[in-house]
């Protein structure tokens, strides 16, 4: 296989999506500032054992993630360095908002168990590295870990030892951080690398099915479940324990701007607050990097007030917008990383920039300091790039790949997020004769939709689980009497189906669908686009949407989206909102049957 | 009779995949390490990197570093020289203001061959290109500890008055207190004393000219801005633009160090010294000329209703500035 094709235009590569993504050349005095700012931080947290919190601000395009990316590189060491006790290892976690204030827990645990478990060069994780660390520490050992391991498998090598070992070391750590024991359970899966897929799912908090949990070794999924996004806050604050005081967790927030549906909406925002608040408090080993955009500022301030905007701006900065000189540097280090380029340009030593033109770089960027992103489409333009598609064409698109990625997926784990996510986004763009209202009280309702033609109440009901999917049927069927409701909908995955063993679940669904509630199995398709949607937007918002360098506003994707919505997507939402059937009298156009069929 | 070694030509996917790899590195690399990084169908040759490595620095393709950690020797497609002020840098970048032995230890262990002339020459270099620079001796050292950004004053001032000042100063103050002087009036007495000092102070002089000259300003005082802010932030002979720095420092302390003060906040703070919007609007916007602040745009002012947008600043291609951020 011949290595990967690099791109012929030096300056192709302009956005970087991902802090984990493979390093483009990277300019230190660039944004050397709010660097020092980040490593001013980290020593904080190291040296005084306390949580602290970075606020960067940037223009979009100014290299926030790059940033991000930077901070990855330099802060986590090499395996073989971390391997040693004691070890400077900072665990590093990245996380991106999704519009979803209600699910922000369980979305930071998803991605802090994600990063956790990301595999390095050598397959090792920074979970695993961690755990080794701390078993070391609990027995106590010294020397060099992966050798030490190797000892431990060796001396306890009968039938049944290691584990009986591991597990009494796992109660030390437990007694200690108080990790609870299925969080123990499913650390030593992981750690031995057994039912690697379930525990890891287990993790990031995927609902599991009754077998896969006993399997596990963990209790069957209780029929009053715990609320799910405090089980995730106890899940993160319980991995930031077991990270140990010395150790710094990193976790920098990403695309803020993402957490508000519409420009006043308040309600992201605020549980971000209420996120920062309460891991600033209850840890002492969290560093909180938040990258958002200058145009952000003032929301940012009125929507987080008070004490819980300190908490979040322990230390403030901004990235730089660059001048002539920065985006010489920049441009110079695009051009020195090229191989290909480096004989032609040997040969004009006194033309740095070769085989840009400096009169014509300087003409373009203008005399005001300008976001990195602009500089390097500027060049990429100047270096023969393609024009840039229209902006039909790049929506057209952009939206055809992600519905085809989202497709792609064969799992259900994400539906839940990409139905609470989305449907807001849907119904202020579709229909603004209807608005959402607060479920106050109303624990198993996900939305309620308030409009011209009453209130309707929409529960979403993916769980795995057919014991907690019963418990959910139960409750809505007590609470369904409730005047207050002009219309129940229940949602679920159509990759979940009810088996005919669920003989509770079933029964009750039954009772729902007699009292006039409504079940709906979504198609694929239409999670598929909504997924699209919460993405497409949500990369609008963030300044992460750009057609050829050049930013593509918010106002026209809406618009976009407004005059091209999918058909399945317009049906869908047609469905929800239709007007409620009477009680008594069973769905019409055959949702009878399907109700029979899927129960 | 020996006969002169005539280099073997080393091409193919191998030697191109090890040079891709390198160019890619962020450091020379050893055999072992280029092999973890290398794609899947090149590992298998494994046994054949040394030779080929080898090959490609007697060709020029490739440099020879000496080993670091581990036993072997190193790579990359940059020279000794490119190494060595990567490593400057990076150092300067992670740890600040650094005394030159510090600058020299990660070179020393990493480039174990590389005379010591050659760091000075490179050391030179760099503060003629203005990559870095050499900062005045802190405390009772002589060294001029080397850095990439300009001195913090507060950290210079912070060493005097630990050294030289606070200790007379508190024997005094503790004597006046016992035999009855008020705190308040220690405390006043101490601040006017020091107001006075300063004033009489050369870089200090125009400030106060500054401030006379400009009634409209006459709420912000120059001299009780925060003392970390470096006194050539503030040197300026515009009123205008002296008012509008001091006002951001006085707004958000922090904005000294990059914190970004929001334009509306600083057009409500000043409202007094700037009564009409547009004349707060070009003096902010000359001050960007100046190369001292940047300004950040507000990305979709299109969402903001019209007292929103009225409070940010609007140039003549019709840029809506929300932010503002002091250079250094």
């Amino acid at each position: 296989m011949e290595p990967a094709a690099r791109p012929s235009n030096p300056f192709d590569d302009y956005i970087v999506t991902d802090p984990w993504q493979a390093a483009v050349a990277d300019v230190p005095e660039i944004h050397a500032q709010a660097y020092a700012l980040c490593c001013q931080a980290r020593d904080y947290v190291q040296l005084d054992n306390k949580t602290t919190s970075v606020l960067l601000h940037g223009a979009i395009g100014s290299g926030k993630t790059h940033l991000l990316a930077r901070l990855r590189r330099q802060w986590t060491s090499t395996p073989s360095a971390s391997f040693t006790i004691p070890a400077p290892g900072i665990l590093f976690i990245a996380h991106r908002f999704a519009p979803n204030p209600t699910m922000i827990w369980r979305q930071l645990r998803r991605s802090v168990v994600l990063d956790l478990l990301r595999p390095d060069a050598n397959g090792s994780t920074q979970l695993h590295r961690l755990i080794l660390r701390q078993l070391a520490r609990a027995r106590p050992a010294d020397g060099n870990l992966p050798d030490w391991w190797d000892w431990m498998h060796q001396s306890y090598a009968g039938p049944g030892e290691l584990d009986k070992e591991l597990s009494d070391l796992f109660d030390i750590l437990d007694q200690e951080c108080d990790l609870g024991r299925d969080l123990c359970t499913i650390l030593g899966h992981l750690f031995l690398d057994r039912q690697r897929r379930d525990a890891r799912d287990w993790l990031r908090g995927s609902p599991q099915p009754d077998e896969v949990l006993t399997s596990l070794g963990l209790p069957r999924a209780n029929e009053d479940p715990e609320d799910p996004e405090a089980q995730a806050r106890e899940c993160l604050l319980a991995l930031c324990r077991l990270a140990g005081r010395d150790r710094p967790l990193v976790i920098c927030f990403d695309q803020i701007e993402a957490l508000q549906i519409h420009p006043k909406d308040q309600a992201g925002l605020f549980a971000f607050g209420q996120l920062i608040s309460c891991l600033h408090d209850l840890t002492n080993n969290v560093l909180m990097i938040s990258c958002v955009q200058s145009s952000f500022l003032v929301q940012l301030r009125e929507y987080i007030a008070g004490q819980n905007y300190n908490r979040l701006a322990k230390y403030e900065g901004s990235l730089d917008l660059l001048n002539w000189n920065q985006a010489a540097r920049l441009i110079e280090s695009r051009l020195n990383n090229r191989s290909d380029l480096e004989r032609q340009r040997a040969a004009h030593p006194d033309e740095p920039l070769w085989p840009l033109s400096e009169p014509l770089l300087k003409a373009g960027l203008g005399d005001r300091p300008c976001p990195a992103r602009e500089v390097l489409s500027h060049c990429a333009r100047l270096m023969g790039a393609l024009p840039p598609p229209s902006l039909l064409e790049f929506l057209t698109g952009a939206w055809n790949e992600r519905v085809e990625q989202s497709s792609a997926r064969t799992d259900s784990d994400q539906t839940d997020a990409i139905l609470t996510e989305g449907l807001p986004m849907l119904l202020h763009l579709a229909e603004k004769n209807w608005k959402l209202a607060r479920a106050e009280g109303e624990k198993d309702l996900d939305f309620v939709l308030e409009g011209p033609d009453g209130r309707i109440g929409l529960s979403l009901c993916n769980q795995p689980s057919l014991n907690s999917l019963a418990a959910r049927f139960r409750c809505l069927k007590d609470r369904h009497h409730s005047p207050k409701l002009h219309k129940l909908i229940l949602l679920r995955d159509p990759r979940l189906p009810i088996t005919r063993g669920a003989r509770q679940a079933r029964n009750y669904l039954k009772e729902l669908n007699r009292a006039g509630a409504s079940y709906m199995q979504s198609d694929v398709e239409v999670i598929a686009a909504l997924d699209a949607l919460r993405s497409l937007l949500s990369d609008a918002k963030s300044g992460d949407l750009a057609n050829a360098g050049e930013n593509v506003e918010l106002a026209s994707v809406e618009k976009w989206l407004s005059a091209n919505l999918p058909g399945v997507l317009r049906d869908f939402l047609e469905e929800i909102l239709a007007r409620p059937r009477p009680a008594g009298q069973a769905d019409a156009d055959g949702k009878a049957k399907e109700i029979e069929s899927a129960v | 009779m020996t006969l002169a070694s005539v280099p073997t030509i080393i091409e193919g996917p191998l030697a191109d995949a090890l040079l891709v790899a390198l160019e890619h590195a962020n450091e020379p690399l050893a055999a072992t390490k280029l092999a973890q990084i290398i794609p899947l169908p090149y590992k298998k040759q494994k046994s054949r990197f040394e030779s080929i490595l080898q090959e490609l620095a007697a060709q020029g393709r490739a440099h020879g570093f000496p080993p670091f950690r581990s036993r072997q020797p190193r790579y990359w497609t940059k020279d000794q020289d490119h190494y060595a002020r990567a490593l400057i840098l990076n150092l300067l970048v992670e740890k600040g203001p650094s005394r030159p032995a510090e600058v020299e230890k990660p070179i020393k262990s990493r480039l174990k061959s590389w005379p010591k002339d050659r760091l000075t020459d490179l050391q030179k270099a760099l503060i003629q290109e203005g990559k870095i620079r050499e900062l005045p001796p802190l405390g009772k050292t002589k060294v001029r500890r080397l850095s990439m950004k300009p001195p913090e004053p507060r950290e210079y001032l912070e060493k005097l008055f630990a050294n030289s000042l606070v200790k007379p100063l508190a024997k005094v103050i503790g004597q006046l207190h016992q035999v009855g002087a008020a705190p308040e009036q220690l405390l006043a007495d101490a601040n006017a004393v020091w107001q006075e000092v300063l004033q009489k102070m050369e870089p200090f002089a125009c400030l106060k000219t500054i401030a006379c000259q400009d009634r409209r300003a006459e709420g912000v005082n120059p001299l009780m801005s925060p003392s970390h802010l470096g006194p050539d932030v503030l040197r300026t002979s515009n009123p205008e633009l002296t008012a509008l720095m001091q006002g951001m420092l006085t707004l958000k302390p922090n904005s000294a160090q990059g914190a970004m003060v929001a334009i509306p906040d600083l057009r409500n703070y000043l409202r007094d010294a700037f009564v009409e919007k547009e004349e707060f609007d070009r003096a902010i916007l000359k001050l960007a000329e100046t190369g001292r602040i940047d300004l950040h745009r507000h990305t979709f002012p299109a969402n903001l209703d019209d007292s929103e947008r009225a409070a940010l600043v609007k140039d003549e291609r019709g840029n809506y500035f929300i932010g503002i951020v002091l250079r250094r």
